[in-house]
């Protein structure tokens, strides 16, 4: 893995092929098309500068999200430094989350951004994690520094988080919802 | 086991992460539970539609950025590698003196100069100076004459940020191959030193590359893109 080198001459193919999941991460991540292009490129200067830290064996794509996921908090932490309003960073990427303005193309995809709004941001998180960038349990433990078995957790609350904000906002009377818990 | 202690697993069925007997065992509960049936569906419709929600692609200029980014970085760290942390003039005043030598080295062939400009994101090009076929000895006031043109060129680049840096090589070389390494012969056409130089576009580049001073004087200055891979 050239990554290791922390050299520049391999970091284009690097780029290349992780750029475009990236880029869909933080954009569903934050909603903003301006600040997921300049967290891409965060991301790729940081690993530039960590690349050393990579240890050999250890998996790329956890690894790659680790930073991502600092990456965010930092971005996330300056513009709230910057607003100069004492909210948490939670508090911040709750109020920053929008949707992509492109992603509104049909109804079930307005719903479905209307109910992901509801979830708080580390439920947001995970679910993109799972469903977007195709990670397991296991490597998404990994990227949140948690077990795999609280990962599990977290995740599951999340989809029935987000089941019940769509199903509630899609009508509700289509199906029951009755939570099995 | 009870409907509710199989909600961690229904959501672990449908995200695909159970193993062959697990996933065999939730369905079959599947099959004879109506109340994991119906909530199975509402998960795996909200899962569904999650998935379905369209991506944007990056735009294309990320890449260009990115590549600009990296060369900036390259050069960044070979400067930090370079100069002292103590740099004993102010970088205006270093900068001057290293276009002096630079320029009187590119004629009189002695001093070997090392100059280091801010960096600007802007397409890097590399000026290769060919040195010129032996003339008729110059006299001193031609000699004076390019001394100042070539101060005066490079101090207007490096006032305009266009100038990354500029080296003039030693006469003496080798040619290193699989073989024994031979001296470098003397002639023309050999590089006798170089300039890094920021273009906007590769035709203020040639713009600035026909302004060289060297090619005035009639010698030639191979022009090459930095290929930012």
């Amino acid at each position: 893995m050239r990554v290791r080198e922390g050299e520049t001459a391999g970091m284009g193919a690097i780029f290349d092929r992780n750029h475009a999941e990236l880029y869909g991460f933080f954009l569903r991540l934050t909603g903003s098309r301006a600040a997921s292009e300049d967290l891409v490129q965060e991301v790729f200067l940081r690993i530039l500068k960590y690349g050393r830290r990579f240890r050999a064996g250890e998996r790329f794509r956890p690894w790659l999200y680790r930073i991502a996921r600092n990456a965010a908090a930092d971005h996330l932490r300056l513009a709230h430094r910057e607003a100069g309003t004492p909210e948490s960073v939670e508090e911040v990427a709750d109020r920053e989350w929008r949707a992509p303005e492109r992603l509104q193309a049909d109804a079930e995809a307005r719903l479905l951004q209307r109910a992901l709004e509801r979830l708080s941001p580390s439920e947001r998180e995970v679910l993109i994690l799972a469903r977007f960038q195709s990670l397991s349990h296991g490597e998404i433990a990994v990227i949140l520094g948690c077990s795999p078995a609280a990962a599990r957790v977290r995740l599951h609350r999340a989809i029935h988080a987000l089941r019940d904000a769509y199903l509630a906002l899609s009508g509700g009377n289509r199906h029951a919802m009755r939570r099995v818990e | 086991m009870r409907c509710d202690e199989w909600s961690e697993r229904l959501s672990e069925y449908l995200t695909g992460e159970q193993g062959e007997p697990e996933r065999r065992d939730t369905e079959e509960h599947l099959r004879s539970c109506a109340v994991c049936q119906k909530e199975i569906a509402g998960l795996r419709e909200t899962w569904d539609a999650l998935g379905r929600l369209p991506a944007d692609a990056p735009p294309e200029r990320m890449r260009g950025r990115f590549r600009e980014a990296l060369a900036a970085e390259r050069l960044r760290g070979r400067a930090r590698r370079r100069l002292p942390s103590a740099w004993p003039l102010h970088p205006a005043a270093a900068l001057a003196v290293a276009l002096a030598l630079l320029a009187a080295g590119f004629v009189a062939g002695n001093a070997l100069a090392r100059i280091e400009a801010p960096a600007v994101e802007a397409p890097r090009y590399l000026l290769l100076i060919h040195d010129r076929p032996e003339g008729p000895g110059e006299t001193a006031e031609q000699k004076r004459r390019a001394v100042e043109d070539f101060k005066r060129w490079a101090g207007s680049l490096a006032r305009a940020g266009k100038l990354v840096g500029g080296e003039k090589l030693a006469d003496a070389g080798q040619l290193l191959s699989a073989g024994p390494a031979r001296d470098l012969p003397p002639g023309p056409g050999r590089i006798g030193g170089y300039f890094l130089i920021r273009a906007a576009t590769p035709a203020e580049a040639l713009e600035i590359t026909r302004s060289c001073p060297h090619i005035a004087r009639g010698g030639t200055v191979e022009l090459r893109a930095i290929d930012p891979v």
